[in-house]
């Protein structure tokens, strides 16, 4: 019999194209809204996260938050960290903005004239290059350990700087001057996106040479790679206390945890899209309401039908179940439809913002069946209405 | 009459509200209907007919009495029961056909039958043998817009027939057909009555009336046999004390004078 009940909905359904359609739309809209916020949502987070979490993972970083206890850490006192269990390596940054020159005759640039332009230097090594798990290099190499080691004078341009003084032109092997001493460029960044755009607008040189040649002080940041992810919490305490050691007191400094940071991104994430796709509910919510009323009219417009089926040996709760498979049918197609255009959305969007794309099954399913749940609280009550009338009233309708 | 009593009212009465009143339509009605009969209950409009036929049919219940169909007390029983009884005891035969319009007929016949919870082949093979029957083997596939008005009756007859009822109950079956129609449809009816189905018809037509076996008649919410109907009624529905004797007619022809 649900079979038969089955084909019958779908024979009546089929009878009413344009107005099935336009009922099943308002569902699909509010599915497909909801699908493509969640994806792009789940894309976007973990295209952070993976920037955040970059190749090594387990980075903790300490900082120095009041330079008045001591000035910064010396290269002494990363070695201390360094020698800790656990502990693969550790990666300063020295931030300092400078001058960076370009002379005619000396470099190949966008002009022909002597150029000053301002910009940020990083004093990095070889860790900074797998912050990120996309591919941080355009063009050329690394600054590898060797080049720190040597203190050798070479520089890595973000993409922004290489755009600002050489356009298109590859700059590799090409000489700028850094406060007047003469640096290679061995390579240049991809776009960064995400947390990491700091690197855009900065030129990379081996920490070492930072230090000692272009005068940018002692570190006040650096991060440490903690080799197995078991040992984060027990190290990042080791640390702490190291830090006490050496700044002598138990504040101004600040030993934080990627994974913290990340938590904290994800959270948020996790919040606004929630809040996005509660809004996108809505329109879901209207779409069930446009299910009820088209339910109604039908119920009106089958009275006779009903009370014939009713006469001929129906029971009202066989009448009931059809009427709500119609509207489940209805809802589970604009779900099912919505989950598609919800999809193509996301991933068009994906190929524009340029976040990865990804979208989990687990997603589809929640909202073929929430889409379903809309059809049946909104298919009951008319329904209802249908499985009450009386056989004699409703066979005089005619 | 040896047969079993298939249906057996006793003081049925049935009323509804109307405004702040009630109408009382059927007036301790006491009815009847033992096994291979076929009876027409004939009243004009307005006679309740229409308010007993639903109750015979279970489509209502009545106020008070009682109703036992095949065995089964009717008045006690709820919208579910009252469902399958009309699914397993009553075959409806309806003025206007009422058939779906957008089944075919094979589809329509078989409807009872997807209630009756009769599988899918089965269903096919008992509604092909009716259609046979009633003379409709070639236009299975058709539907009621393609059939003309007999057609149609002819399926909804096969369609009462398909659960094998206890009762066809049939309510003004040829009201929408023309008169040689009509009568096809009524010698359709007195067949199957040969063959030994119990039929039920409601009418409002002495003419159709009269192809039944017996007739009740219906006046004002009360029934009344043949016998009693004639001693009160003459055949024009005329109230025999009603009618002017011949004393009356001659005072009054008197005073005219």
């Amino acid at each position: 019999m649900f079979k038969d009940i089955l084909a019958m909905s779908f024979k009546n359904l089929a009878m009413n194209k344009m107005r099935t359609f336009l009922t099943t739309l308002g569902i699909i809209i509010g599915i497909a809204s909801i699908i493509a916020l969640i994806t792009i949502g789940q894309g976007v987070t973990s295209s952070i996260i993976q920037q955040l979490s970059g190749l090594g993972g387990n980075r903790v970083t300490v900082s120095l938050t009041d330079t008045r206890v001591i000035p910064g850490f010396t290269e002494e006192d990363m070695l201390r960290f360094e020698q800790l269990d656990n502990v693969e390596g550790v990666s300063p940054s020295l931030y300092a903005t400078k001058t960076i020159t370009l002379i005619p005759g000396e470099t190949h640039s966008l002009y022909d004239r002597v150029y000053n332009s301002v910009s940020r230097v990083i004093g990095i090594d070889n860790y900074y290059f797998d912050l990120s798990a996309s591919q941080m290099l355009l063009s050329g190499r690394e600054i590898y350990d060797y080049d720190v080691q040597n203190a050798s004078h070479v520089c890595v341009l973000g993409y922004e700087v290489w755009k600002n003084l050489y356009g298109n032109y590859n700059p590799i092997g090409e000489v700028v001057k850094i406060q007047n001493m003469d640096f290679t460029i061995v390579g240049i960044l991809n776009k960064l996106v995400g947390l990491e755009t700091t690197g855009n607008y900065s030129v990379l040189v081996p920490y070492t040479v930072a230090m000692r040649e272009l005068q940018m002080g002692l570190v006040k940041k650096f991060d440490v790679v903690i080799s197995d992810s078991d040992a984060v919490s027990l190290t990042v305490s080791q640390m702490s206390d190291l830090c006490a050691d050496i700044v002598g007191s138990t504040r101004g400094y600040s030993v934080s945890n990627q994974q913290e940071v990340m938590n904290i991104v994800v959270t948020i994430t996790d919040l606004i899209m929630g809040m996005l796709a509660g809004i996108a509910a809505i329109s879901l919510l209207v779409g069930g309401i446009g299910i009820m009323n088209m339910m109604l009219v039908s119920v009106s417009e089958r009275t006779s039908e009903i009370g014939l089926r009713k006469a001929l040996g129906a029971k009202p709760s066989v009448i009931m179940f059809q009427f709500i498979v119609e509207a489940v049918i209805i809802s589970l197609l604009g779900g099912i439809l919505g989950v598609a255009l919800g999809i193509t959305i996301a991933y068009l969007a994906s190929v524009l913002i340029g976040y990865s794309f990804t979208f989990q099954a687990s997603t589809v399913f929640l909202a073929v069946g929430f889409s379903a749940a809309v059809g049946l609280i909104f298919g009951i009550l008319p329904a209802k209405k249908a499985a009450k009338l009386s056989p004699i009233d409703a066979l005089r309708a005619q | 009459m040896a047969e079993k009593v298939l249906l057996s009212m006793r003081a049925i009465n049935k009323s509804y509200p109307l405004g702040d009143n009630t109408l009382q339509v059927l007036f301790d009605i006491d009815f009847e209907v033992r096994q291979k009969e076929f009876v027409s209950i004939l009243g004009p409009s307005g006679s309740g007919k229409s308010t007993l036929m639903n109750i015979i049919g279970c489509l209502d219940t009545a106020d008070s009495g009682s109703y036992v169909l095949n065995g089964k007390d009717i008045g006690a029983m709820r919208d579910r029961q009252l469902a399958k009884v009309r699914n397993n005891d009553i075959g409806f035969v309806f003025q206007q056909f009422q058939l779906l319009p957008r089944m075919t007929s094979l589809d329509n016949v078989e409807l009872p039958l997807i209630y009756a919870r009769v599988p899918s082949r089965e269903r096919k093979a008992r509604a092909m043998v009716l259609l046979n029957k009633v003379g409709l083997g070639d236009k299975v596939m058709n539907k009621p817009k393609q059939l003309s008005g007999g057609q149609q009756q002819r399926v909804a007859i096969a369609r009462a027939m398909v659960t094998d009822p206890s009762i066809i109950l049939a309510d003004e079956p040829t009201g929408a057909l023309d008169q040689a129609t009509g009568a096809q449809i009524m010698d359709l009816f007195e067949q199957l009555n040969d063959e030994g189905k119990t039929i039920i018809m409601i009418t409002h037509d002495p003419k159709i009336a009269r192809r039944a076996k017996r007739i009740v008649h219906i006046l004002d919410g009360r029934l009344y046999s043949a016998e009693e109907y004639s001693a009160i009624y003459d055949e024009e529905g005329v109230k025999w004390e009603d009618k002017p004797t011949i004393r009356s007619r001659r005072i009054r022809r008197n005073a005219n004078v």
